[in-house]
């Protein structure tokens, strides 16, 4: 039956709970007719047992009323072994006395048997009689009459209406008591399945919870079965963080040496520039020390970004004043924003409120924000910071103006080395929204851009306590 | 409706053939050759009528027969012949009705209510009881001088120290004709020590033998016995109604309560009739007109505060009286007893 089930059914396509509890509800289907049909059996086995006792006994109480008369021999049936026979059930009751192979009183067409057994050991037979199926005890008695030894051959039949009324009855309920079990068994098999699945689903839940660039190791409590599967997949993790710190550090060693000899050449083009006399070398050189500039902060952002992917597999959190941190970035960049006139206005709800993150993360990300801002704004605008705590949430939104609204979308925006289309002219590299949204999320921040196609850019950063 | 009610033939026609001895003969409803149930029983027709009468009235296109024959007579029939004659058997004879089950001559009775009648009344869905009966004692007022016998051991002794008073003044049933008095007889020995006793005792006076309960009713009526002993309790108590002189005596020491009964025979040719008849019987109607007629209706529950009631039960007890020998050793004893 199950291997007819498994071809009718695409195992292949079930889940894995599916095929648990549809291979635990078969069995619990067939432990349960297996117990039907062993009961009934033991049941029908001890009605079978009391019924053919009843019939021994009464074969006892038949013996008992055996007389001699005028040296002939006579029954006196016993009227309460018969009555007691009948009183149990409705049965039919069917006898034969034999005395000497001479037919002394009963059925005379009573269903012949092969073998008599004793008082102490009957010989049963199911037999039929006058269209009846009947349980039947049969003896052989001595009896001494007449001075020698005679014999008596004594045989007691009945139907079978005793065994199956009551078998019938315990039947249904067995049947009630099966059904009930069923039920129980299969709440139970669902039970056990949802609790056998729980440290997947765990499992799965906690990996779906991950960041994207959470590389850390899995250290779940899973039973052994699933041990192999985790080992694997530290394993994994464990390659790709290697593989991924080999490439950060070669992009940070990278640009560390292009560093060097970027300030050189950038010196010497502006001492060639200051030595320079015809417009046209001035304005090559130009130029070149513009394009030297911008490959100096490429290579600097590079540099930010490997330490902030670094730092990310394992922030060191500590408790700082986040109002603080705020204000003393804002300071650091005053200069750059009063060489555009920009008015660089700062409008915090609390005066110190602390937050508990890594510190540097958060900084880069904050100087990058406002970095960004001085960049694109316009001349003579206003930045707007605003720092607020709502329901347990940092909330840092930075404000400012552009010159044209962006035609680009807003995943676009946080891709690496993307640049807006009004970036010409303006030294950057592309990667600045990009970090800033890496370290937020991996700080289990939230990153919101939330106008940027008005002549208007603003952003808000949440962090959570 | 078409009614009508046809005495044919009355008291002892004997059709040779089967030895049925056919006491009465009545037809009811639609007019036709051959009847669409013919009940053959032991019960009298006076008190079967009005039922058949309602039950012609409601199913029209019926024609019906009621014969009237003895017990034994009714055994042997139903038993020895194959013709079919008969759809529904009553009796009062149990241990009869009971043997003629337990050897096959009967079919299952189909729409029985158990619910409705008493669990004792019913056997294998073969054979069912309608009514109960006492049975009672009855003795002439005028000849006892207000000491009137309790017990059997109160009638054992009046007898033997009056024996010239009761002197051919005791009558009972013959049980080698009557299936119902030997029934009684043998109950009696079940329940009882003293039963030997009174059958000797009752010999030693030169008990009559008669073969119904009428029989012994009119004897005593009309002063001929002082005592019928073991006679069916409704026939009594009617009979007592019209005539002062007769007193109902339910034994103190015990009274033995048979059921009538009702079986289909195995080769009844309209079974759905006889079904049909029965439950209207075992209704609620049916067993108000049964008690109309002096009939206990098998609910009647007033019965068993009258006495130490014992009822025989409807079980294969009741087939160790009908064994050959014992049969014969029982019957050769109370005629021992009683033609001494």
């Amino acid at each position: 039956m199950v291997i007819n089930l498994q071809k009718k059914i695409n195992f292949s396509n079930l889940s894995i709970k599916q095929r648990l509890v549809l291979q635990l509800g078969i069995v619990s289907i067939l432990i349960a007719l297996s117990l039907f049909f062993l009961i009934k059996n033991i049941i029908n086995q001890v009605m079978l047992t009391t019924q053919d006792r009843l019939l021994t006994a009464s074969l006892n109480s038949i013996i008992d009323k055996f007389y001699t008369s005028n040296n002939d021999i006579s029954l006196d049936l016993p009227y309460d072994t018969f009555s007691l026979l009948g009183a149990l059930s409705e049965d039919k009751l069917f006898y034969k006395v034999d005395y000497n192979d001479q037919f002394l009183t009963g059925y005379k067409k009573f269903p012949v048997v092969s073998k008599y057994g004793n008082l102490r050991k009957p010989k049963f037979y199911n037999l039929i009689f006058d269209n009846e199926k009947i349980r039947v005890a049969a003896i052989k008695h001595s009896i001494f009459v007449n001075g020698k030894n005679n014999s008596l051959f004594i045989k007691i039949g009945q139907t079978l209406n005793f065994q199956s009324s009551i078998s019938n009855q315990i039947t249904n309920n067995l049947l009630l008591i099966i059904l009930i079990f069923l039920i129980l068994s299969i709440i139970l098999v669902l039970l056990a399945t949802r609790l056998a699945l729980q440290p997947i689903k765990l499992l799965a839940n906690d990996l779906n919870k991950r960041k994207p660039n959470d590389l850390t190791l899995v250290k779940n409590n899973v039973p052994i079965e699933l041990a192999p599967l985790v080992t694997s997949l530290n394993s994994f993790v464990k390659k790709f963080r290697g593989v991924l710190r080999t490439t950060e550090t070669f992009v940070a060693e990278a640009a560390h040496h292009i560093r060097t000899p970027l300030a050189i050449v950038k010196s010497e083009s502006e001492i060639a520039f200051l030595k320079s006399k015809t417009r046209s070398n001035r304005e090559h050189l130009r130029n070149i020390i513009r394009s030297i500039d911008e490959t100096n902060r490429y290579t600097t952002q590079l540099l930010d970004n490997a330490m902030v992917l670094y730092r990310l597999e394992k922030p060191e959190k500590q408790k700082f004043s986040i109002t603080k941190s705020l204000f003393d970035l804002t300071n650091v960049f005053k200069p750059a924003a009063d060489l555009k006139d920009i008015n660089l206005i700062t409008n915090f709800h609390f005066k110190n409120k602390f937050i508990i993150t890594d510190k540097l993360l958060f900084d880069t990300a904050i100087r990058n924000l406002i970095d960004n801002s001085i960049k694109y704004a316009p001349i003579e605008s206003n930045i707007n910071l605003d720092y607020k705590f709502i329901n347990n949430i940092h909330e840092i939104k930075i404000k400012n103006h552009i010159n044209n609204k962006l035609n680009t979308s807003k995943s676009n925006l946080f891709k690496r080395f993307h640049r807006g289309d009004n970036s010409k002219n303006i030294i950057g590299s592309g990667l600045g929204l990009s970090l800033v949204n890496e370290i937020v999320l991996g700080l289990n921040g939230r990153f919101k851009l939330l106008k940027y196609k008005e002549k208007e850019f603003c952003i808000s950063v949440q962090f959570f306590c | 409706m078409y009614f009508s009610s046809v005495f044919l033939l009355i008291f002892l026609i004997t059709f040779k053939a089967n030895s049925l001895v056919i006491e009465t003969i009545n037809e009811y409803g639609a007019k036709k050759n051959n009847p669409d149930l013919n009940i053959l029983s032991s019960t009298d027709v006076e008190v079967f009528e009005p039922l058949i009468k309602l039950f012609v009235k409601n199913n029209k296109q019926l024609r019906v027969q009621y014969v009237t024959a003895s017990t034994s007579d009714i055994f042997k029939e139903i038993k020895n012949s194959n013709k079919g004659k008969f759809d529904l058997v009553i009796s009062s004879a149990m241990d009869l009705q009971m043997k003629l089950a337990n050897d096959g001559f009967v079919v299952d009775i189909e729409n029985i209510e158990r619910s409705t009648i008493p669990k004792w009344s019913i056997w294998r869905k073969q054979i069912v009881g309608f009514s109960i009966e006492p049975i009672v004692t009855v003795i002439s007022k005028a000849d006892f001088n207000n000491k009137i016998p309790k017990t059997r051991r109160d009638l054992i002794s009046l007898l033997r120290n009056n024996p010239n008073k009761f002197y051919k003044k005791i009558i009972t049933y013959d049980i080698n004709k009557s299936g119902a008095g030997f029934l009684f007889s043998t109950q009696d020995e079940r329940q009882s020590e003293s039963f030997w006793r009174l059958a000797e005792v009752m010999g030693s006076l030169k008990t009559r033998l008669v073969c119904c309960s009428s029989k012994m009713l009119d004897s005593v009526n009309s002063r001929e016995s002082y005592i019928a002993y073991n006679i069916i309790g409704s026939y009594a108590e009617q009979r007592a109604r019209k005539h002062k002189n007769l007193i109902v005596v339910y034994p103190y020491d015990y009274t033995l309560l048979l059921l009538r009964t009702a079986i289909i025979p195995k080769n009844s040719k309209n079974k759905s009739n006889s079904n049909i008849f029965l439950k209207f019987l075992l209704s609620n109607i049916g067993q108000k007109i049964l008690e109309q007629k002096g009939m206990l209706s098998i609910k009647n529950r007033e019965i068993f505060k009258k006495g130490n009631i014992k009822l025989i039960r409807l079980d294969t007890g009741l087939l160790v009286y009908l064994d050959k020998l014992k049969r014969e050793r029982f019957i050769s004893e109370w005629n021992e007893a009683l033609f001494q």
